[in-house]
């Protein structure tokens, strides 16, 4: 019986090494993929190029341009005019784009009103780059403030003429400016974690194992999909007048679907780790703790969706699309804190959320076996499920 | 050509008999929607409260400033609707609710907070994150940052001024804390002299389109890639099953069959299109903009030019096997380099190049510049390349297609 399962479970291996197609999903797609997105989602660390237009060459529109350079997420732009700020953000090269007016320094000088235009475009943008705009000109405005308060009040206490009043003021203003550099307040901030100091997730470790995840998940689908093509062709029949049991056939199946996602598993931990730079390797036997059960989680969802799908095509639509909107759930694109509460409730019905939060628990916080046992627990659960209703319900004819 | 719309009639009834595919799939993208649209609704929306954060707060210091903190920032105007405000007795407890993740972050302001402020020496205000909430925390560690800041150029002002004054003698030292409180009320009233205006491609009386309004656009075009694709597979089929055989010995031209084809083609993905229009606007509540002639060329130019790839792409497949695997790797490929999965704007030069070498990347164009509230009259040029993009890949794919035919 065992043997038959492992000569049903090769001739699957085989199959699928020798379908090139089925090669795009497995390898060439997730590896393309991991590396944009583990590019892109570094995003975090990646400057935002803003646009700057200074039409006014004071010292207090540099002090506003120095500013904005302060800001490491950040990358400024210097642009000629006002019109090319515009049409660099109309056509979508850059997000946003300042324009300090020509007469910046000499209305501040006055203790007039300046407006600062700020292009951006009609994409949705982040809420942060607002912040860190108003940060900058929080403080500029501080400085204009301080001395224009500090001129009023010797005026008050003595007759200054126009230029003493500029002195001071432009004097007072450095000042003010010069204090940022040394702030006396400042916020500390710290990420709790177990023990040790940690890293949260982006980039590479973020990506790698989030879509490491999705990808297996679609491969398995794909995979126990082949089992409608082979009800379709009528081979899944004919290997049954044979004398194998069900149970053998399937088991064998399930072998081969097991030994499929955990070869593509390793090859894609591989290049996570070798070429996008995650750091998988912290514990490796925790990582193959998670990955075995979520491997199994991956194979009962699969033998369900083969046992659900009435035609080849339908299979094969459903393991992208469910595998994605799954991924999206899980944690595979983003952290699942982004979602809302809602979605994060729903987020924990998903094996994909509980293989990437063990990766994370063991690439990023650090953590050891012990605090994977709620998720080996919960995947090894819907694995349980998951291949009764598969097997219960699968027709062989 | 009435025969040819038959055919195309046909593939149409047949595809949709397969009712609970139809219905699935097209399930799917409205979740995409949903699941993207909510994730990114409250980041994306500038001067918007981004989501509801449960701050753990400590006040250690009990004075003034930390008064102000809690009663006029953080349960503010500005911030209320944002912020769930816990207050806990201690560091510890704080840090408890935040590790136990009952708060995404904890905000602690040290004993002697205000007098350090008052006064001359240093002082910080600690943020402690949960790691699952990094996002939220940022947030609070950005309005805590805001606070400091004016905190800081208060005391400046008063500090440079009175120093001021004193260098050039005319205040005396002993008036110095008088006039420093005498000058608190005014401070409190100076208003800031820089304005920031924000002006966006949006017209009078429009929004700004928001996440759900830029998903629905990206998943939408992307779902149709896929429907296209799927219809285009379905000519495989058809050699498959020789059914295709069968409708060459009909009394009908091999041109008007194929040409039926690729009408079933665009038609599917109208329909899907139109499906996918209709529900997000009355669902998910999205507008579309108010130019109905420029919607409805718009949605026409998307899908004729995504049916013309899906029949390209059915040109160039050997197998449905090949169809069903290439052709969503198409699709999200061409979805992810628009900026429809992340939006990414401002990227290096040769990203945005090669982003409108994707079809994704003009529909999305096209119909953001409608849900800004623009006219028929500007999205002309993304209409022009859809429509161009959709003639040549319908033109390769029917000779293409039609070779084959021949050689079948």
């Amino acid at each position: 019986m065992w043997r038959k399962a492992w000569i049903i479970a090769r001739q699957f291996l085989q199959a699928t090494a020798r379908d090139r197609i089925s090669l795009i999903w497995l390898l060439l797609f997730p590896i393309i993929w991991t590396t944009l997105i583990g590019a892109f989602s570094s995003g975090g660390n990646e400057p935002t190029p803003v646009g700057l237009v200074r039409l006014d060459s004071s010292s207090y529109a540099q002090a506003f341009q120095d500013g904005l350079s302060g800001e490491k997420a950040f990358q400024i732009r210097l642009l000629p005019t006002a019109e090319e700020a515009q049409s660099q953000v109309q056509g979508n090269n850059l997000p946003l784009a300042l324009v300090i007016p020509a007469d910046f320094g000499s209305l501040l000088e006055r203790g007039e009103t300046v407006t600062i235009m700020v292009w951006k475009t009609n994409r949705p943008s982040s809420y942060y780059l607002d912040e860190l705009i108003n940060k900058v000109t929080r403080r500029l405005a501080a400085d204009a403030a301080t001395a224009g308060f500090a001129v009023s009040k010797m005026a008050e206490r003595t007759a200054l003429t126009p230029s003493q009043a500029a002195v001071a003021w432009s004097e007072i203003f450095a000042k003010s400016e010069e204090g940022w550099r040394n702030p006396r307040i400042e916020v500390s901030y710290q990420v709790l974690t177990s023990e040790k100091e940690v890293q949260i997730p982006q980039g590479a470790n973020q990506a790698s194992p989030g879509f490491t995840a999705m990808f297996v998940l679609m491969g398995l689908f794909f995979g126990a999909g082949s089992l409608v093509n082979e009800r379709r062709d009528w081979t899944l029949q004919r290997l049954l007048t044979t004398p194998t049991l069900r149970f053998s056939l399937l088991f064998g199946k399930f072998l081969g679907f097991f030994l499929l996602g955990a070869v593509q598993l390793i090859l894609l931990i591989l290049y996570g780790q070798f070429v996008l730079g995650a750091n998988w390797g912290t514990n490796p036997l925790g990582i193959a703790l998670v990955s075995a059960a979520y491997l199994l989680a991956a194979v009962g969802l699969g033998t369900l969706l083969a046992a659900l799908a009435r035609t080849s095509q339908q299979a094969e639509a459903f393991s992208i699309l469910l595998s994605i909107v799954l991924g999206m759930l899980g944690g595979a694109w983003w952290p699942v804190e982004i979602l809302s509460p809602t979605l994060q409730t729903i987020a924990k019905f998903t094996p994909i959320y509980w293989a990437v939060n063990g990766y994370n628990k063991l690439i990023s916080f650090g953590e050891g076996i012990p605090a994977l046992l709620p998720n080996l627990a919960i995947l090894l659960a819907i694995a349980a499920v998951s291949l009764f209703l598969g097997m219960l319900l699968f027709r062989t004819e | 050509m009435r025969k040819a719309l038959a055919i195309a009639w046909k593939d149409l009834v047949v595809l949709s008999r397969d009712f609970v595919s139809f219905i699935l799939l097209l399930a799917m993208p409205l979740l995409l929607i949903l699941v993207l649209g909510t994730a990114f609704g409250g980041m994306f929306v500038s001067n918007t409260a981004p989501f509801q954060i449960t701050l753990a707060f400590v006040d250690q210091d009990n004075g003034e400033m930390s008064r102000l903190l809690r009663d006029e920032v953080l349960q503010g105007p500005d911030l209320k609707e944002m912020i769930r405000l816990h207050t806990f007795a201690s560091p510890d407890d704080a840090r408890q609710a935040v590790r136990a993740g009952s708060a995404a972050a904890a905000l602690i302001v040290p004993s002697g907070f205000s007098q350090a402020v008052m006064g001359e020496s240093k002082t910080q205000l600690e943020v402690l994150a949960n790691p699952d909430s990094t996002i939220k925390a940022g947030a609070i560690r950005s309005i805590a940052e805001a606070f400091t800041t004016e905190v800081m150029a208060r005391g400046a002002m008063v500090r440079l001024t009175l120093a001021e004054l004193l260098s050039r003698n005319l205040i005396q030292p002993q008036e110095a804390a008088a006039a420093a409180a005498r000058w608190v009320p005014e401070l409190q009233s100076l208003q800031s002299q820089i304005r920031i205006q924000r002006e966006q491609e949006v017209a009078p009386g429009a929004q700004l389109p928001g996440a759900m309004a830029y998903y629905s656009i990206s998943m939408g075009v992307m779902y149709v890639l896929f429907a296209a694709n799927t219809a285009g597979g379905s000519i495989l089929t058809e050699r498959r099953t020789r059914t295709l055989l069968r409708l060459f010995s009909a009394p009908l031209e091999r041109r008007t069959v194929l040409v039926g084809k690729l009408l079933g083609v665009f038609l599917l993905a109208l329909v899907q299109f139109l499906l996918v229009v209709a529900f997000t606007a009355l669902a998910y509540r999205v507008s579309w903009g108010s130019s109905i002639p420029g919607l409805a060329l718009m949605i026409l130019a998307t899908v004729f030019c995504l049916a013309g790839l899906g029949a390209l792409l059915a040109s160039l497949y050997r197998s449905e096997s090949q169809a069903a695997a290439i052709g969503p790797a198409v699709a999200l490929l061409l979805t992810f380099l628009a900026g429809g999965m992340w939006v990414f704007t401002g990227g290096p030069q040769w990203l945005d190049i090669l982003s409108h070498v994707s079809p994704v990347r003009w529909s999305i164009d096209g119909f953001l510049t409608l849900m800004s509230g623009g006219s028929l009259a500007q999205i002309l040029l993304p209409i022009g390349v859809l429509l161009g993009l959709g003639a040549v890949f319908f033109g390769i794919g029917f000779l293409r297609i039609r070779k084959s035919y021949d050689v079948a």
